[in-house]
């Protein structure tokens, strides 16, 4: 296997019973911890994942839309060990470093204790699909408060009370820009504020660590604290399923018809363990109309002949972070993010595909926090459903248009605009277009719907 | 602040008249007041039943049929595997969870119209510009998302190129990237020649090898709310020499679309926590 310095994977001997999230041949190549970083933009959270995995997460702004900021946010680290006194041991590189380095201090060898992966933004369809789910996207969470304002500042407390809902207690609070404090009095000042903040709230009990990711100072206490978290439990033994968020084409124009790649989907793998050789099934797979009208697919049906995490190739791929996913697959198939929404797992092991949902819904009375722009004089409060409304509807791990059928009391029947691999039970979110936006109008369970037969 | 020339070059209808043959085909329609206003509604109804409101009186109106008419005519036109329907700058590209962006009728014209954010921007700057809004149909192409640039022309010089799609590693490009410059700086001479302004990007396809012929995709102004994609604007501005930047690293990464499919409440920080309370308790 290519990826020098790091540990051999072995196909032949995998027993999936034995897999931890600290197994060494998987932590060697793929995270297994998802941390996510959260704070105000301007707090540092880029610099902070650099300084520890040595990696730029870009930022954009898409046109003439400047209030989305957009993060491109997965990067990797892994954490090592050696010898010398905490928290000096500690040191952290990206994720295709060799795992054999000298410690020059102490003189041993440098020991992998984690892989993690920071997930400053997951991808909001991934961060949906769990919410509505239920599932955890993130480990352990760490809060970044800058040094040089006063705190709390007001995302701040958003930030907290998003935690608790999330039922995410594995906080660390990084009081960051340190260097920007003039005097130690003041800096002391600032971190009695935040302790004086979080008692009130459940972050009580996290420990603060003053920083400057700038100067990468105290950076080691940050990974310490990362090695010292409880090892997430991972589900390995369950029928895989992965969450595919992206697909592209990686051939290049005017490839010969001989050798072509497979096309390659990448995504979240949620549960179970993947492997090179599974023969897989995509579904809802390939959407077609009859001259009739009628929505007909075909799932896609086809074998993993490559896996990778970062730039790192697997012989298998377990929960956490992102994965690619090489398929033998006709690649067109999987251009232009053909795939985004699909979810991939065993034959005969995927949820049914639905063109149809029948809802209990419960609308929310207002709108929610963001305010209509100023100078429209329109109510916040959310009128009902009307029947042939296209609403977006953010279901399994997906979004489609639904169109309201009929509404009758709180039950909605809504037919979707692409068919949807999801299960009876499931949440769905409702959103409304609303002066320009798309605004969250309420949520439902699937009761019952129609499926398609494949 | 981008000067109304800018605005006025960078639109779809403008700029294409001086670029035949290195553009795909497309038909532009003039859209009247009553469809702007039909736009404008809030929710998305694209349907005809007995409803009494406003969207319902348009949608019966003879004046709106005539629109629709125009439309299936001119998909029919153009052929092809359908159409995408573009307004004076913007795709719809935000909105393809709710319908592809490959068109065959007016129907999903119009589901796409009323569902995209980014149209709504567009709908909004021609009135403060009070420009006509016109509707682009443009021939629908599957395209190699690898091979889609941005170039950037300073003082009528072309001065930096990116790879548009920022988050997906095409590994063939490394192989080929002096060509594709090339084929950028053959291009920007001719664009140079014809368009007006002193500063500005440009967009285009570039197709398959040996011809690599070259297709003008879009203008956007040089500003900074102008994606500037792999390079910064910062940079962008310092620059010394022609710089060509593509994506390295194949780490798999959140589309750039993928906060436009969800609702707003969860893109803006603000409000996070009053998204996650509203989430119906277990």
């Amino acid at each position: 296997m290519e990826g020098k310095g790091l540990l051999e994977q072995n196909l032949a001997t995998l027993d999936v019973r034995n897999l931890t999230s600290l197994t060494p041949e998987v932590i060697s190549r793929q995270a297994t911890i998802n941390i996510g970083t959260i704070g105000h933009v301007s707090h540092g959270k880029s610099t902070l994942v650099y300084a520890i995995s040595g990696v730029k997460t870009q930022m954009h702004s898409l046109e003439r839309i400047r209030n989305i900021t957009i993060k491109l946010g997965y990067a990797n680290a892994k954490i090592y060990k050696c010898s010398c006194p905490e928290p000096e041991c500690y040191k952290a590189t990206g994720s295709d470093q060799n795992d054999c380095t000298l410690c020059e201090k102490c003189n041993e060898l440098r020991q992998l204790v984690r892989h993690v992966s920071f997930v400053d933004c997951p991808g909001h369809d991934i961060l949906m699909a769990t919410m509505i789910n239920g599932a955890a996207v993130m480990d352990a969470a760490l809060l970044l408060v800058a040094g040089n304002e006063s705190c709390p500042q007001p995302q701040t407390s958003e930030h907290i009370a998003a935690l608790e809902i999330m039922n995410l207690d594995k906080i660390l609070i990084i009081q960051n820009k340190v260097d920007l404090i003039p005097t130690v009095e003041e800096a002391k000042a600032h971190y009695e504020q935040i302790k004086n903040y979080i008692t009130r709230t459940k972050a009580a009990a996290s420990p603060i660590i003053p920083i400057s990711a700038q100067l990468r100072f105290n950076i080691n206490f940050v990974l310490k604290y990362i090695c010292s978290l409880p090892l997430p439990v991972r589900d390995f033994l369950s029928s895989p399923r992965l969450i595919i968020i992206r697909s592209f084409d990686v051939n290049k124009p005017g490839q010969e018809i001989e050798t072509l790649s497979g096309g390659v989907a990448g995504g979240s793998i949620l549960k179970g363990v993947l492997k090179i050789g599974d023969e897989v099934e995509i579904r809802p797979g390939i959407i077609n109309k009859t001259s009739a009208g009628a929505t007909v697919c075909s799932p896609i049906r086809s074998r993993i002949v490559s896996l990778y995490a970062e730039k790192n190739p697997l012989q298998y791929a377990v929960p956490g972070g992102l994965v690619g996913v090489g398929l033998k697959v006709d690649p067109s198939l999987t251009r232009q993010d053909f795939l985004v929404g699909h979810v991939l797992g065993l034959p005969g092991e995927l949820p049914q595909i639905f063109i149809e949902l029948e809802i209990c819904v419960y609308l929310l009375r207002r709108l929610l926090g963001v305010k209509s722009d100023a100078g429209r004089s329109r109510s916040d409060k959310i009128p009902k459903l009307k029947k042939d409304e296209c609403l977006m509807v953010n279901v399994g791990s997906t979004s489609s248009g639904g169109r309201v059928l009929g509404v009758k009391t709180a039950k909605a029947k809504i037919e979707l605009t692409k068919p949807v691999c999801c299960h009876i039970g499931e949440k769905v979110a409702l959103s409304r277009r609303v002066d320009k936006h798309w605004r969250l109008i309420g949520w439902g369970d699937i009761t019952n719907g129609q499926t398609l037969q494949v | 602040m981008i000067g109304k020339s800018t605005e006025e070059w960078c639109q779809d209808h403008i700029w294409k008249a001086h670029f035949k043959g290195k553009v795909f085909t497309s038909i532009s329609i003039p859209l009247p007041e009553i469809f702007i206003r039909f736009l404008d509604i809030d929710s998305v109804v694209v349907d005809k039943n007995d409803d009494d409101n406003e969207t319902q009186q348009i949608l019966h109106s003879e004046e709106f049929s005539t629109i629709l008419s125009q439309i299936s005519e001119s998909i029919s036109k153009i052929g092809g595997a359908g159409v995408i329907p573009r307004l004076n700058w913007s795709c719809p590209k935000d909105a393809e969870w709710m319908n592809s962006l490959c068109c065959k009728t007016s129907r999903e014209v119009l589901i796409l119209l009323k569902s995209s954010v980014l149209l709504a921007s567009d709908c909004e700057l021609a009135e403060k510009l009070s420009l006509p809004l016109i509707l682009n149909l443009v021939r629908y192409h599957k395209l190699r998302e690898g091979m889609l640039f941005r170039c950037f022309v300073k003082e009528k010089v072309l001065v930096a190129v990116s790879q548009k799609e920022v988050s997906v590693c095409f590994d063939y490009l490394k192989d080929i990237k002096s060509d594709i410059l090339r084929k950028c700086e053959e291009i920007a001479r001719v664009i140079i020649e014809k368009c007006p302004l002193d500063n500005f990007c440009f967009d285009i396809y570039v197709d398959m090898p040996p011809l690599y012929r070259a297709f003008i995709m879009g203008f956007n102004a040089f500003h900074e709310s102008s994606d500037s994609l792999l390079f910064s604007w910062e940079e962008i501005e310092n620059l010394t020499e022609k710089t060509m930047r593509i994506v390295d690293d194949q780490t798999v990464q959140a589309s750039s679309y993928s906060p436009y499919r969800v609702p707003l409440e969860m893109t803006d920080c603000k409000d996070f926590s009053e998204f996650i309370n509203s989430l119906p308790k277990k």
